[in-house]
């Protein structure tokens, strides 16, 4: 049971962030104690707002001090467990005023800025100059922030087929490590060296700070990559009787680095829904490029090669593709809306040649085996292709009425659904938060988990920072 | 409880932020609230309300003066509300919300009981007395029966009589047969914002009474308040009008057809608009005001960097104000700035309430652009003998 936060601690985190910035009232304890997930309300015992890295180092010193748990939040969009005090006895780090861009560099093909910038901002003030980055964000781009996304290894079929996830944008980090250090990763850990490249000067350590939920340290600062605005996009979709066919067709669109976006519905079920007719699987492709004519041919060969592995083209599938895409960061939201839902997300990347039994299970452990519509829940399943790989990121997802028993039956089957996959068939989540990783972590190689003990136990001895989250007490 | 009425609504936000610091390149939004934005943590956001609501229901918190102070926070300028994926009814959550706590015996905040016992005793928020109102009007002489009634607002009768005048004037000279109600009291519209809901229904009554009596089928607005109570919230409150609403942006952009204008002996001639929050997301008015100003020759309008449903709010709103001076005023300064960054030589709005909020700003700052409403840069330029 938490105790709250004593009268020592909130003295000394006040001296740090001012007494505007802290506060242990329960009005504001019950605005941080969920994020965009099922996840059990959870209280946290105070909240502070540090204004820029050196501040959160001497909030780590206090909390080292005084042991006491901080849980680093960006914009508290997390879709499984993240930026909330499990435990129960923590401080959330609120980052909301880091929110500066620093430098947009044209000439390195970089935007440096703060951990609490949104995707939405990022993205504003990158189009002014004809930019954008190639990793868009998230589903929630216009709450999530880049330090969150970067510490959960997002993804999104905004940029993810091309781009990979937040993660693998980075160039630099600023990070704050538990012990109040603040380190630069990549050229940047070089004084002078600049902010241009990731593997250097000794290693890849940014990428111990990507995916790890913010148990090793805190971003407060991260460069990463931009590329110029496309002036050209074409849309088309096509649908597959047969996986197979579907499969090859997946591979071909990626041997001759096509799409943008290579957006799958897996299952019949999917199909049925997305277009009202009988098909394994369906594709929709965005291309963008800068020259049309490149552009044009990209989306003749797309269709040549649909046509050739007998795929049937979808006749208004160029159009229903842009609407799709058009308002990409309201679709998860929408979606929602049109439900009067709530949403759970199991998303997790498997290797594309499994997709199709990943598919299949999420149907029948929804549909037949849970028999969510019963419940007056529903799932909806989509992937796409990442990293320009023949890797998805595939993304079952539960809608619910997120009343207090509704959310624990939700709750109960997505749970279910997170261990079934891991177990059956491997899936491996990228973003994580608690409810992911309560799943995940006793099933690591032993060594694997040994080896996170032990860098946690060297990074941060008293477990400051984020515990039970990534490495369960 | 009130705000039963919108549990659904409040179990359909997914907590996805986007009312908090929303930026989006497609259609020209840049940041969302007002005060979340000065305050930060998510107890002031729309999104934070949305827990703290679920909170309540779900037994993790007990009305009390903190919920109250939370809750008071808020212009209800409807900005988390118009971009909203979920549609929820952010501003009309809030109010029920102010009103539950109202009825479950948590005092309000004690400006806004100040404010309460004001109306109730002068029908005015603003400690005048009630015989003064009509004050502004000199010798002036009121019709009994009219076509069209001129509902002045509170704000316009004793603080920001010059809008009153220029709106009085601009009337007379485009020929409009009105007239102006000899008790006219305070709309309610501060009473509803800050959850106060008998007081209003009252002063309802009266003031549909009150026009009723003249036979006007019109009744026009200069205050977006005003205009925003009665369209919005008399048809839940009284039983009949028999009447049309209409704010003067409204009203003068019809009335003028082709009406040339001279140039305005202020020598402005770059302007920018502030759309009043009650006008444009509450009501979407936004083109009106836009048409009145491209009458005026030789002024060109440079739209702010946040317009429309866009616009950022002057701070004033939802009894804000009254609570938060500081905070209200700093909220101004904001948007005061991001009108300097125009250019415009002045900035128009079509509210007294907004234009308080911005002048006061603008004087702290120092900014150098005139703060006019709408009606006065009209006025001058349909006869500079005005001036």
């Amino acid at each position: 049971m938490a105790t709250g936060l004593t009268s020592k601690a909130r003295s000394y985190l006040a001296e740090i962030v001012g007494d505007e910035n802290i506060t242990d009232d329960m009005v504001d304890l019950v605005a941080y104690s969920r994020d965009s997930s099922p996840e059990p309300t959870r209280l946290p015992i105070a909240i502070v707002r540090p204004g820029n890295a050196e501040e959160i180092a001497k909030i780590f010193r206090v909390a080292n001090e005084l042991k006491f748990p901080i849980i680093p939040r960006g914009g508290g969009t997390c879709a499984g467990g993240g930026g909330v005090s499990i435990r129960g006895d923590g401080v959330i780090l609120d980052l909301g005023r880091l929110n500066r861009i620093i430098e947009i560099s044209e000439q390195d093909m970089t935007v440096t800025a703060n951990s609490a910038v949104t995707w939405g901002q990022l993205d504003y003030e990158l189009s002014l100059k004809s930019y954008r980055p190639p990793f868009w964000g998230p589903e929630s781009a216009f709450g999530a922030t880049l330090g969150g996304s970067i510490s959960c290894a997002s993804m999104s079929s905004q940029g993810s087929t091309v781009a990979g996830s937040a993660a693998d944008e980075v160039i630099t980090l600023q990070v704050v490590l538990p012990n109040g250090d603040i380190i630069y990763t990549g050229s940047d850990s070089l004084p002078k060296a600049g902010k241009f490249a990731r593997i250097c000067n000794g290693g890849d350590y940014t990428g111990i700070f990507t995916g790890s939920l913010g148990v090793f340290g805190v971003i407060t600062e991260a460069t990463i990559k931009i590329e110029p605005l496309p002036k050209e996009a074409r849309y088309a979709a096509c649908i597959f009787t047969e996986w197979n066919g579907g499969i090859q067709y997946a591979l071909k669109m990626l041997h001759y680095k096509i799409p943008e976006v290579l957006s799958i519905s897996p299952g019949p079920r999917t199909v049925k829904s997305s277009y009202g007719v009988d098909g394994q699987c369906a594709f929709k492709y965005v291309i963008e490029e800068q020259d049309p004519t490149i552009a044009d041919r990209k989306l003749e060969l797309g269709k040549k090669f649909a046509q050739d592995l007998r795929g049937a083209i979808v006749a208004d599938g160029d159009e229903k593709t842009r609407i799709w895409w058009k308002d990409m960061f309201m679709r998860l939201v929408t979606d929602a809306r049109k439900r009067e839902s709530f949403v759970a997300h199991g998303c997790h990347r498997v290797p594309l040649k499994k997709l199709p039994i990943a598919a299949e299970d999420a149907e029948n452990y929804f549909f037949k085996e849970c028999r969510v519509e019963e419940l007056g829940m529903t799932t909806t399943l989509g992937s796409y292709v990442s990293d320009m790989r023949p890797t998805c990121s595939m993304y079952p997802m539960l809608f619910f009425k997120d009343d207090p028993e509704t959310r624990k039956k939700a709750w109960e089957i997505w749970n279910g659904w997170m261990e079934r996959a891991i177990t059956s068939y491997g899936a491996s989540p990228y973003w994580m938060g608690y409810a992911w990783a309560r799943h995940l972590i006793p099933k690591l190689r032993s060594e694997n988990y040994r080896m996170l003990v032990t860098l946690k136990k060297a990074l941060d001895p008293n477990n400051i920072l984020n515990p039970g989250l990534l490495l369960l007490d | 409880m009130e705000l039963d009425k919108y549990t659904a609504e409040i179990y359909r936000c997914i907590h996805c932020g986007y009312c908090r610091e929303m930026y989006r390149s497609a259609d020209g939004t840049y940041g969302i609230c007002p005060v979340g934005r000065k305050k930060g943590f998510d107890s002031y956001y729309a999104r934070g309300r949305m827990l703290i609501a679920k909170g309540l229901y779900e037994g993790y918190i007990k009305p009390d003066n903190s919920l109250a102070h939370r809750l008071a926070s808020c212009t209800i300028c409807g900005n988390c509300e118009a971009h909203c994926p979920a549609e929820i009814s952010h501003t009309a959550i809030v109010e029920a919300f102010r009103s539950d706590l109202v009825k479950s015996g948590v005092p309000l905040l004690a400006p806004h009981r100040e404010m309460v016992r004001d109306i109730n005793a002068e029908y005015n928020p603003y400690t005048e007395p009630h015989s003064r109102r009509l004050e502004w009007l000199g010798n002036t002489d009121l019709s009994k029966k009219a076509e069209v009634v001129y509902f002045v607002g509170c704000t316009s009768s004793y603080r920001r009589q010059e809008i009153a005048r220029a709106t009085l004037e601009t009337l007379r000279k485009i020929g409009s047969k009105f007239t102006i109600l000899k008790d006219e009291r305070c709309c309610g519209s501060p009473l509803l914002r800050i959850g106060e809901r008998n007081l209003p229904r009252d002063l309802a009554r009266h003031n549909v009474r009150q026009i009723s009596e003249t036979g006007a089928s019109t009744v026009i607005f200069s205050c977006a308040g005003c205009y925003r109570t009665f369209k919005k919230d008399y048809p839940g409150i009284v039983e009949r009008m028999n009447f049309d609403t209409f704010h003067v942006s409204e009203y003068l952009s019809k009335a003028l057809g082709d009406t040339k204008l001279k140039q305005n002996p202020l020598g402005i001639t770059r302007i920018t608009y502030h759309d009043p929050c009650h006008l444009g997301r509450h009501l979407k008015v936004y083109d009106a005001p836009r048409m009145v100003l491209a009458y005026l020759p030789k002024v060109s309008l440079t739209e702010m960097k946040t317009n429309r449903a866009n616009a950022f709010c002057c701070g004033a709103g939802g009894g804000f104000r009254k609570a938060f001076p500081n905070l209200s005023i700093d909220i101004a300064k904001d948007r005061v700035a991001e009108a300097e960054l125009t250019g415009a030589q002045a900035l128009i709005s079509s509210c007294p309430f907004c234009k308080t909020s911005l002048s006061l700003a603008a004087d702290q700052i120092q900014s150098t652009i005139r703060v006019l409403d709408l009606t006065e840069l009209l006025n001058i330029s349909l006869d500079s003998k005005s001036l």
